[in-house]
């Protein structure tokens, strides 16, 4: 598996009146939407979106971002990730699929960024959310985060033009922790079966965000408690001792 | 103003609405589309969706086994 994906990128197709016609077959739900349109859909077919993960958080948003059209889903993960792949192009095979691993330093993970539209992390490892978010915030780069603490799961996202003093996944990671410090931890099962809930929020946020549309997950934080199957919104403040984007001020 | 025709008298729902919308997005501001579609569905569903999309339907009319409608941005 490669980490770079810019030679994949480049590819264009001739497209024939049969291909339009199947086009507008295949999306024609999504055409008629109010803030979609034909316009809308061709943007969705022609971004491109890095996925990390193949868990239960990252098959729904992988599938949803397949059937609404998006062109092509990078799909990163030390392992598993051919087996999203292909499940990604049953469900849609106009979209192409690539298998990456994931970066191992900075360089590559900005190189990542740069090279697509969106970057959503599903699940994972803190040090990867912690690098992804460096890139982020680096090269001013959008990217939305899904992840799973003992009490909680968590939606956040950090814009790509963040207004000066707007804070970073990593403020969002630290505000979330100490909003939940206290709360006893939620039951395994639960916080299993609710990882779908947050993999399919991030797919609206996702395609909201690439048709031009403001998320309501940028800077903030969803805080889903499946105890009480109730979500939370937290509002984040940039931390003044952020290793991050404390300089951004 | 740049006039413009097209049938989907042979198309069923939602494909009937999926090419007047592609071909309102392809036209400039004080264009007029003239629409020919069948009654029942189409009739029913066309002009308010079309008004949705901020056209002004001009006229509606029956013509032989058909309707057309005229659509003014």
């Amino acid at each position: 598996m490669s980490h770079c994906p810019t030679e994949l990128l480049a590819e264009t197709k001739e497209s024939t009146e049969a291909d339009e016609r199947e086009w507008m077959e295949r999306y024609s739900r999504q055409i008629i939407l109010p803030g979609v349109g034909g316009r809308g859909q061709r943007t969705l077919n022609q971004a491109t979106v890095a996925l990390f993960g193949c868990g239960p958080m990252a098959i729904p948003l992988a599938l949803y971002l397949a059937g609404a059209g998006v062109g092509r889903l990078l799909v990163l993960a030390s392992s598993g990730s051919d087996w999203l792949c292909a499940m990604v192009r049953d469900l849609n095979p106009q979209v192409t699929t690539v298998a990456l691993a994931p970066p191992a330093s900075l360089e590559e993970a900005t190189a990542l960024l740069l090279a697509v539209q969106m970057t959503v992390l599903a699940e994972g490892k803190t040090s990867l959310r912690e690098l992804l978010n460096q890139a982020a915030f680096t090269v001013k780069r959008p990217l939305l985060a899904g992840w799973q603490q003992p009490e909680a799961l968590l939606a956040a996202g950090a814009a790509a033009d963040s207004a000066s003093g707007a804070a970073c996944l990593h403020c969002v990671a630290q505000s979330a922790q100490q909003h939940l410090q206290g709360r006893a931890a939620a039951d395994p099962l639960l916080l299993h079966v609710a990882r779908g809930a947050i993999g399919s929020l991030l797919a609206m946020e996702t395609l909201r965000s690439l048709l031009g549309h403001s998320s309501a997950l940028w800077h903030n934080c969803l805080l889903l408690l499946p105890e009480q199957s109730s979500y939370q919104s937290l509002a984040v403040q940039k931390i003044s001792s952020c290793p991050v984007c404390a300089s951004d001020r | 103003m740049t006039e413009s025709f097209l049938d989907i008298t042979h198309e069923v729902c939602p494909m009937t609405f999926v090419l007047v919308k592609l071909r309102l997005e392809t036209l400039s501001p004080g264009s007029r589309l003239t629409i020919r579609l069948n009654g029942g569905e189409p009739l029913a569903n066309i002009p308010r969706s079309v008004q949705e999309e901020g056209w002004r339907v001009e006229s509606v009319m029956e013509e032989g086994p058909h309707y057309t409608l005229v659509v003014v941005r």
